[in-house]
């Protein structure tokens, strides 16, 4: 059932597509069916998941849950194996719930002229990869889908909007950024698998390996060498796809994207899926020094420097884009906090996040869509003009503040009781108050949201249509989505915030606590991992905050955060002094300027197009290569030789040969004139032939003869038509470095030769070819015999090798353009 | 005996000869060299099969010559392999060049087809051959051959690219053929099998110097860096077509013959000190490679570049001196082969259109044709790496293979450079496809649909290749297995010598 839900939505993207194009006007009806049916589905299946959670257990996949497997690479344990828990159950339900409700709202938000055939069909792949993404359990399978996810979010961004040149430019950026990532992430799960089953290439890579795992097990994984690699690697992807410092410009670039598209980006998709890598692979990876120190510090990171940019934005979309960095900043510290506190702010956080966000980014929407500004400057007056909106928007900003009654109140709570909780690290600290100043800031943007509805109408140039409420299609997709969050909202407070308890145990690093403690019950937690070694002003500190710590970070928050509302055009105008090379924008367009150019350097210092230069690196690769390991036989294994039994049975007129062969070359290259040259070449194909006799082979001699005559024709032949005389083309030093080059290779190959000249030889072959000849080739010559018996085939080989230059060359002579 | 080896090398030979007599009559020549091939097509997935399922080699002598005297042929899987995809690969070209216009019936008069034929006997005759220097011989037909088709057409460029094609793999072929005399001086004998297995009795330094020497000559076949320089400057020069066949087929029969010589003549060698050197090779060639495709501003000056960046790719699986990694690798070339003429195919068809591969002069081809746009897009995402298409198996198995080599700088060096590849190929969708036509630029050609059959087929491929490895995968590993099997494969070429 899982894997047709999954194979259902991929398919939907083509459906949707077919079916605009047969049935356009039929559209509003039956896209929203794509996202409905198995949102319905998975709804059917909450209560046997949150039944089936066995809190006692070690492991809570055990009860309740669904997995489905299919063979598909079984050599690389790649399958399609899919698992419902409540984790992947509750990232599906905001995948497609929010899919649903952007279904609905798109078509009233695109203009007529706008062709959305192709939008919807991006949105479907979109939601299919980040389905399959949530529910795969193959650890392979999730890579899948996770690079599944950036080919889609890049269509998605691109998708037509006002500026298509920088729109298609970030989109590429988003897509580069995420894919260095996912490489990274890549390497990480290989390396996770080798070490989780050594030299068995073929074990699957299941996530229930790695669950099932023994507690030894796991903790060899942690004190496996590999293990830092493979989470730093895994933390890249994570952060790459999340958005998170350093990799976090890519996203606020992402604003040019329609509304629609920036809704389902920002609140369930993309920048979602690295936080569920996260929380999934926690049990996993997390709770050692490293998982814990580099999340906590770089989500505090995102956390503050997000809400800093937020606040101070003027564009809405920026402002919403910029705080989603700091929500995502506090998901990651939660998700390197651990423990069953934090899992729970993590998944009520991701759910309160996901209400809020997309419908603010809808309402935003609405006001682009209706006041054509995004300018928080400009924008005022709404309650007159849009007050449907405006009630809601009114609502959404609360929610993302936090305040009491919404689901982001809850959030906020369990977030910051989630951090105290965790007693292990100094950094703890320091997300702590990180977590207020994000709390300050956050109320902070919520006020200037608020600010929109209330003030003086806008007014608008003239010749414009008037500004009126958007349809009710443009609303309801809000209006559920902060319904939900005031019903959990008010339900969380009334039901002591137990509703989605079950959520934790699925992400929480340590089960077993589970059992010594009702969940949800913060406070009465003991702290079994606080060393006792600690300092005792540690200590009297935690108790101070341990009765209502959670109640004083709300009122903290609060307070501050109204104290900063006084200080509002301070703020706004003031810009943080970031220097520009910190400016990753400014770095990546410095990179991608800069890398086509220096590639172009680099590559014309090789490739620079002369054949001689070309043919010198060649021969020197071939001098680098060869002649070490030549030197190291030479000064290892050889014998010294004397040159007496070099020379021993040389005989007098061979020596004049070979001293004759090295003159005629000088000649051939000293040679002042062509004709010169060619006589030179030809003495030294006449000496060899004449070796050829000295040695016995005639045939051999007649070859050389033959074949020097008639390069001797056509040099003449091609020489008639150029200067008589040679062109002195290359300086002195370049003729003497190519000289050393050829000098070089050939005492190179002629040391090889002699070498295996001398070496003893096996003359089995050999002579098999001389007894033999005569007997079954019926011939006296043996080089005939060989030619044409027993090696016809290299003969063969030969003859074809003359057809096709015969036709390459019939096509040089004769060929002529026709005009 | 399997007779049938030869069955290949006759249709071949016989269809370049009966299509340069008959080439008058252009339907009987296109039919014959459209059923010689298909012949071959079907022969060759008869055999592949046949090993696949046997698990044996087959083998043929020469003559009543019983081997070393004589030449042998002998197919494993992984000449089968090669063998059934560089045939597949010529096949869909021919076609494709029947659809389009892109091979002038001038060009077709002056025997373009019986020559791509010799092409295709060239690699065959490397593919089955079991002896080093028939193996030389065929790889001279390949050579003089492509040389003939990438100078069909006599332009300027074509005969300046085609000068440097030639020269610099005369030279290779020099090596080549100096390193089969030096072994025949050395052990007396060819065949590579008995070559092996004397060699594996001769414990020398000279065993390392010959194959540093052979290692040399195979790179420039197969375009490794440092010797890759024919291939950029001279695959942008001939007609598109020429360009695709040449990408599937040529570097990767230089490939093959490292696979083979390397896993079975010099395997000892390999494992003892080359693997360093193979891989630090391997990696340059995978970063040059993509660094020049970064550099580059026409369509098929960037997709040469990726052809070396690929090889560097093929060439690490090898170097990791494995089992794993030979089928790894072979994978990867696998899929290179496919993508590689995909992508050219597609870039042949646009180039057809603008009547340039210019970056800067083409644009909008996305609007205008959808069809075109999403297969390109896809054989983009397929070589970049992406799944579920071929390109991200052949990375899965390949890193996975690196690491459990522990080779970790070889795996992030193939990794950033899937980065580049991507951002590479991004440029080219970007400049041709998406960014609207210059306004001064001429409006392209409109294209007719039929000629996207053959890209169809080749990323179809892709995408089945990705979907169905593991059958693809299994006989991988066979090839990589068999091929590591020297004493298998002596006992199969010779029968009588005796076993060690």
């Amino acid at each position: 059932m899982l894997a047709l839900i999954v194979l259902g939505s991929l398919l939907a993207a083509p459906a949707s597509f077919g079916l605009q194009r047969l049935f356009p006007s039929l559209k509003r009806w039956v896209l929203p069916i794509f996202p409905f049916v198995p949102f319905t589905f998975l709804c059917f299946k909450i209560p046997e998941i949150l039944k089936g959670l066995n809190l006692q257990s070690s492991y809570p996949w055990n009860g309740g849950v669904l997995t489905e497997r299919y063979a598909w690479v079984p050599a690389l344990g790649l399958e399609f194996a899919f698992t419902l828990d409540a984790l992947s159950l509750l990232f599906a339900l905001i995948i497609l719930g929010m899919a649903l409700l952007i279904v609905i709202y798109a078509p009233s938000y695109f203009s007529a002229e706008v062709e959305t055939d192709a939008f919807f069909a991006f949105l479907f792949s979109s939601m299919a990869s980040m389905l399959g993404l949530v529910l795969s359990s193959n650890l392979f399978l999730i890579f899948i889908f996770w690079e599944l996810t950036s080919v889609s979010s890049y269509f998605l961004i691109s998708f037509k909007a006002s500026h298509l040149a920088t729109t298609r430019s970030n989109a590429q950026q988003a897509l580069l950024i995420t894919t260095g990532g996912s490489l990274a992430l890549l390497l990480s799960l290989l390396l996770l698998v080798q070490i989780m089953h050594g030299e068995d290439l073929s074990a699957n890579a299941n996530f229930q390996n790695l669950l099932y795992l023994e507690k030894k097990d796991l903790t060899s994984i942690q004190n496996n060498e590999l293990y830092a690699p493979i989470v730093l690697l895994f933390l890249v992807g994570c952060f790459t796809k999340s958005a998170q410092f350093p990799f976090h410009f890519w996203l606020p670039n992402t604003m040019e994207a329609p509304i629609p598209v920036s809704a389902y980006l920002h609140s369930a998709t993309m920048v979602k899926a690295g936080i569920y890598l996260l929380a999934r692979f926690s049990p996993v990876l997390g709770g050692t020094p490293l998982w814990q120190n580099t999340l906590i510090f770089i989500g505090t990171l995102n956390l503050v420097f997000g809400v800093v940019f937020a606040a101070q934005q003027n564009d809405l979309k920026g402002l919403l884009a910029y705080h989603t960095i700091s929500q995502l900043g506090s998901f990651v510290i939660l998700a390197g906090l651990g423990g069953p506190q934090a899992a729970q702010a993590l998944a009520v956080g991701i759910l309160a996040h996901a209400l809020s966000k997309g419908s603010l980014f809808l309402l935003v929407g609405n006001l682009e869509r209706e006041m054509e500004s995004r300018n928080l400057r400009v924008l005022s007056g709404l309650r007159r003009v849009m007050p449907l909106t405006a009630t809601l928007l009114l609502v959404a900003a609360l929610s993302m503040a936090g305040l009491p009654g919404t689901l982001g109140f809850i959030a906020k709570e369990l977030n910051f009781a989630g951090i105290v909780a965790n007693p292990s690290s100094f950094l703890r600290y320091f997300s702590y108050g990180a977590t207020l100043l994000s709390s300050f800031l956050g109320l902070f943007c919520a006020w200037r949201l608020g600010k929109i509805v209330f003030g003086r109408k806008l007014r608008k140039k003239r010749g414009l249509p008037k500004i009126k409420e958007v349809g009710i299609t443009m609303l309801v997709g809000p209006l559920l989505l902060l319904l939900l969050s005031l019903g959990l909202g008010f339900w969380g407070i009334l039901e002591n915030k137990q509703i989605l308890v079950p959520n934790i145990t699925v992400v929480q690093n340590q089960p077993a606590e589970l059992k010594n403690q009702p969940a949800g019950s913060a406070e009465k937690k003991k702290e079994p991992r606080a060393e006792k070694g600690k300092a005792a002003s540690l200590q009297t500190l935690q108790t101070l905050l341990s009765a209502n710590r959670v109640l004083i970070a709300l009122g903290l928050s609060w307070l501050g955060g109204g104290i900063l509302l006084f200080f509002e055009p301070q703020i706004t105008s003031s810009r943080l002094p970031i220097p520009p090379w910190l400016s990753f924008n400014q770095l990546y367009a410095l990179i991608g300027a800069n890398i086509p150019h220096a590639a172009r350097e680099f590559t014309l210092l090789l490739q620079g197009g002369k054949l001689r230069i070309y043919v010198a690196l060649l021969l020197m690769s071939l001098l680098g290569l060869v002649s070490p390991s030549f030197y190291l036989f030479v000064s290892q294994e050889m014998r010294p030789l004397a040159l007496e039994t070099l020379l021993a049975d040389v005989r007098l007129y061979e020596y004049g040969i070979i001293i004759l062969i090295p003159i005629g070359i000088l000649v051939t290259i000293w040679a002042k004139t062509t004709l010169d040259a060619i006589m030179g070449v030809g003495v030294v194909g006449a000496l060899l032939a004449l070796l050829f006799v000295l040695f016995g082979a005639p045939d051999l001699a007649l070859t050389q003869l033959i074949v020097e005559l008639l390069s001797l024709v056509l040099l003449l032949f091609i020489f008639s038509v150029l200067p008589p005389r040679f062109e002195q083309i290359s300086s002195h030093r370049t003729r003497i470095r190519d000289g050393l080059i050829a000098l070089s290779v050939g005492a190179l190959i002629t040391g090889l030769t002699l070498t295996v000249a001398l070496s003893p030889r096996n003359a089995e072959v050999a002579n098999h070819y001389l007894t033999q000849s005569l007997p079954k080739g019926h011939g006296a010559n043996v080089v005939n015999i060989i030619l044409t018996d027993f090696r016809s085939l290299d003969t063969l080989g030969e003859i074809t090798v003359l057809f096709a230059a015969m036709l390459g060359i019939y096509g040089l002579l004769y060929f002529r353009q026709r005009p | 005996m399997s007779n049938h080896l030869f069955l290949p090398i006759l249709t071949l030979l016989l269809g370049s000869t009966l299509a340069t007599i008959l080439g008058r009559w252009r339907r009987v020549a296109r039919g014959i060299v459209l059923l010689a091939i298909s012949a071959n097509f079907l022969y060759s997935s008869w055999l592949g099969n046949l090993i696949f399922v046997s698990k044996e080699r087959q083998f043929v002598r020469v003559g009543t010559l019983i081997a070393p005297y004589g030449i042998s042929f002998i197919a494993d899987e992984l000449s089968a392999t090669m063998l059934f995809m560089t045939t597949f690969l010529t096949l869909l070209v021919v076609i494709f060049s029947f659809l389009t216009s892109i091979i002038t019936e001038q060009i077709e008069d002056f025997f373009f087809y019986p020559l791509v034929l010799l092409i295709l006997l060239g690699a065959t005759g490397v593919f089955l051959t079991g002896d080093l220097f028939n193996l030389y011989v065929w790889f001279e037909v390949l050579l003089v051959s492509s040389f003939g088709l990438l100078t069909l057409g006599r332009k300027q460029i074509q005969l300046e690219g085609g000068l440097k094609f030639v020269e610099l793999n005369l030279i290779g072929s020099a090596l080549l053929l100096v390193g089969c005399g030096l072994i025949y001086g050395l052990v007396g004998t060819l065949n590579i099998g008995q070559i092996t297995q004397r060699f594996q009795n001769l414990n020398s330094g000279l065993l390392t110097v010959l194959a540093t020497l052979f290692l040399v000559a195979f790179s420039i076949k197969a375009a490794i860096f440092p010797t890759y320089f024919w291939l950029p400057a001279s695959y942008h020069t001939p007609p598109s077509v020429v360009t695709a066949l040449f990408a599937g087929i040529l570097t990767k029969v230089g490939m093959y013959v490292f696979y083979r010589v390397f896993s079975l003549i010099f395997y000892i060698n390999l494992v003892d000190k080359l693997t360093i050197l193979l891989l630090i090779l391997a990696c340059l060639t995978m970063i040059v490679g993509i660094i020049g495709a970064i550099a580059q501003v026409s369509l098929r000056r960037m997709l040469s570049f990726h052809i070396i960046c690929q090889t560097g790719y093929i060439l690490s699986g090898l170097g990791l001196a494995n089992e794993a990694g030979l089928a790894a690798g072979l994978f990867f070339m696998l899929h290179t082969m496919l993508v590689k003429t995909a992508l050219l195919v597609i870039g042949g068809i646009a180039e057809a259109s603008f009547g340039t591969d210019e970056l800067k002069k083409m644009g909008g081809l996305a609007a205008r044709e959808p069809l075109l746009a999403t297969f390109w897009f896809l054989a983009m995402l397929s070589l970049a790496g992406f799944p579920p298409f071929s390109g991200f198996i052949g990375k899965l198995v390949l890193l996975k293979a690196t690491l459990s080599a522990k080779q970790y700088l070889v795996a992030g060096v193939m990794a950033g450079v899937s980065l580049g590849t991507l951002f590479s190929l991004l440029k080219i969708w970007n400049e041709v496809f998406w960014k609207t036509l210059p306004k001064d630029e001429p409006e392209p050609a409109p294209i007719k649909p039929y000629t996207l059959i053959p890209a169809a087929i080749l990323v179809g491929s892709s995408l089945l290749l990705g979907l169905g490895a593991s059958v693809v995968l299994a006989s991988n590993t066979l090839a990589a297995k068999q091929a590591l099997d020297s004493i298998g494969y002596l006992s199969t070429v010779l029968p009588d010598s005796p076993k060690k």
